[in-house]
């Protein structure tokens, strides 16, 4: 897992710009919350890896993932499933996403950390905290802008409220 | 919905199963308050094997996990020893949780509360002040450790897999399961040394008996799970067949899988999607592991364990009964230390299939949700189990509901309703 660097010896955004960096997670919340599941896949390089993963098998050393993509092809059969296989109750999704920070710096990517919360609203029941976390993230420069080359989202509570439908 | 003001709580005394037995389960079994409180007492803390670790997870001495059997915290240790021991995780003094880690290695537990210290198997090893201080205070001259340990649970393991009980005059685990059972749990725990992969936890806002009826039901899993009929791993037409022990309290669903392909014989499956592909295949690449043709094996285990092999990833699933109406369900995603690597990375990419995020058991959880708002509000209604007959047999099919009918024949049995 990718720690954090003490706020007084901030990573630069290397080749990356700042400000693209923070659309990029707008983006990625904005177009999950918003069910535009092809439009975020875009977010992702071919070759990217999408995990999501209780912080206690990140703790003990296990490998076993809530989710995981071995590539943007794999997730995207996720989408499939979430669009057209899978049954589950309507529900809205939020993700707020904060603290967006570079935590290191190669040639065409950059490391980056950020926290989640995920709010959840089924239609007949009061708005509850989902999931909260963080990310430890690569983000790789293309033509098209910052792009995950990886993204482990880490949820900090081991028990899933009921079901994870929309991704974190 | 049905409500008055001149309703009242019905006793449970007052409560009737149906008269048609068993094809009949009365809504009021998800939602009785009191209910749940015998079942604690007569199911969970009563004469039966829980299920609570795998060997694997405390592999060294002094290693421990917590979990719970039934809603009662419990401690998992080994010794310095190598024993395995079973406590309940609540200081013998004032009750408080003497344990906080979910895990850990520790060869003694402090209670955090007045430092009362005990060892891995319960004892009562020390307390501070016990002879008071500068002549004051201090236990009673009759104060005997022995009495106030944690308390024991009787341990009993095979192959690997570690069990429980409050009942210290249990029948072996062997005796427990029946021929049948043991056979198929003997199937994936051959005595190979296993590899824990990792964690998936859920709560479920549901009673826990809805997840064993779940498991239990091979007529929903044609239906419900598109996902699982599109790519063949389970389909009504596939050869299969449901075995329970002589009390029906344990069960097996056995199927094997089929290539994706046209319905032929019913048009009842029409729920496959022809138009789905999987754009990455490595998602599914089952191989053959076990002997004989049986890809998927689902096994109930009263009170509180399935054990789950479809495919490549094998994993127990433990309820913990939270209230009547909430439970929680604990995934420890195993191999075999013979994996090898491409082995262990087919069984975590398999893993995307089940738990909270499952493509596949997304919608058992979902539909448990479900089953229990509609239990609430249908308290002078029931459930109907009729596919398959009335019978308690064994069945070469899944057209059935069998194990569901052999579970609630038993439980009513053990809970004298
Ligand atoms: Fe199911």
């Amino acid at each position: 897992m990718t720690q954090s660097a003490p706020a007084r010896s901030r990573t630069s955004w290397g080749p990356l710009d700042g400000g693209s960096v923070r659309e990029l997670y707008d983006d990625y919340a904005a177009l999950l919350d918003d069910g535009h599941y092809e439009a975020w896949l875009d977010l992702f390089v071919a070759g990217a890896t999408y995990i999501v993963t209780a912080r206690e098998n990140i703790e003990r050393g296990l490998p076993l993932a809530t989710i995981r993509c071995d590539s943007r092809a794999m997730l995207s059969d996720r989408v499939d499933a979430l669009t057209s296989t899978q049954f589950f109750a309507r529900r809205i999704a939020r993700h707020v996403i904060t603290a967006i920070r570079p935590v290191g710096v190669d040639a065409g990517s950059v490391d980056v950390t950020a926290n989640f919360v995920v709010f959840e609203t089924l239609v007949d029941e009061a708005t509850r905290v989902h999931s909260a976390g963080t990310y430890a993230d690569q983000v790789v420069v293309t033509d098209e802008g910052p792009r995950f080359a990886t993204k482990l989202a880490i949820y900090d509570a081991p028990l899933v409220p009921t079901s994870m439908i929309v991704p974190l | 919905m049905e409500f008055s003001l001149a309703e009242r709580p019905i006793a449970l005394s007052d409560r009737r199963w149906p008269d048609a037995g068993v094809t009949r389960v009365p809504f009021w079994v998800y939602t009785d308050v009191a209910l749940y409180e015998r079942e604690q007492e007569r199911i969970f803390r009563g004469p039966s094997w829980s299920y609570v670790a795998l060997a694997a997870e405390i592999p060294e001495a002094g290693d421990f996990v917590r979990t719970s059997v039934g809603d009662v915290p419990v401690i998992v240790t080994r010794d310095r020893k190598g024993a395995v021991h079973v406590v309940v995780n609540r200081c013998a003094h004032r009750g408080v949780v003497v344990c906080n880690a979910a895990s850990g290695n520790a060869t003694t537990f402090t209670c955090p509360y007045h430092q009362w210290q005990y060892a891995s198997d319960g004892r009562l090893l020390g307390l501070p002040f016990k002879k008071g201080v500068g002549g004051h205070g201090g236990m009673p001259a009759d104060f005997d450790n022995a009495e106030h340990g944690l308390q024991q649970l009787c341990v009993i393991e095979r192959n690997g897999v570690v069990f429980a009980s409050f009942d210290h005059g249990l029948a072996s685990l062997e005796e427990y399961l029946g021929p049948t059972n043991l056979g198929w749990f003997d199937r994936v725990f051959d005595g190979r040394p296993l590899r824990v992969l990792g964690y998936q936890r859920q709560t479920v806002p549901a009673n826990w008996k809805l997840m064993f009826e779940n498991i239990k039901d091979p007529y929903h899993a044609s239906l419900l799970h598109v996902f699982l009929v599109t790519f063949g791993l389970f389909r009504a037409d596939n050869p299969s067949k449901t075995q329970m022990d002589a009390t029906g309290q344990h069960s097996v669903l056995v199927s094997q899988r089929s290539e994706q392909r046209e319905v032929t014989g019913t048009d009842d499956i029409k729920r496959v999607r022809h138009d789905l592909v999987l754009r990455d295949p490595t998602l599914l690449d089952p191989v053959r592991e076990f002997p004989g043709s049986a890809t998927v094996v689902m096994q109930t285990i009263w009170p509180n364990l399935i054990v789950q092999q479809q495919s490549n990833t094998l994993a127990m699933r433990q309820l913990v009964t939270r209230s009547v109406d909430e439970f929680e369900l604990h995934w420890t995603y195993f191999g075999y230390e013979s994996d090898d690597e491409e082995m262990t990375q087919r069984r975590l990419r398999q893993a995307n299939l089940m738990g909270p995020a499952g493509l596949v058991s997304i919608d058992d959880s979902e539909v448990m949700r479900l089953a229990q708002q509609g239990a609430a509000v249908g308290q002078h209604h029931e459930a109907l189990l009729e596919m398959g007959g009335a019978d308690l047999d064994d069945t070469d099919h899944m057209v059935t509901e069998v194990a569901i009918r052999a579970f609630y024949d038993h439980y009513r049995t053990v809970m004298e309703l």
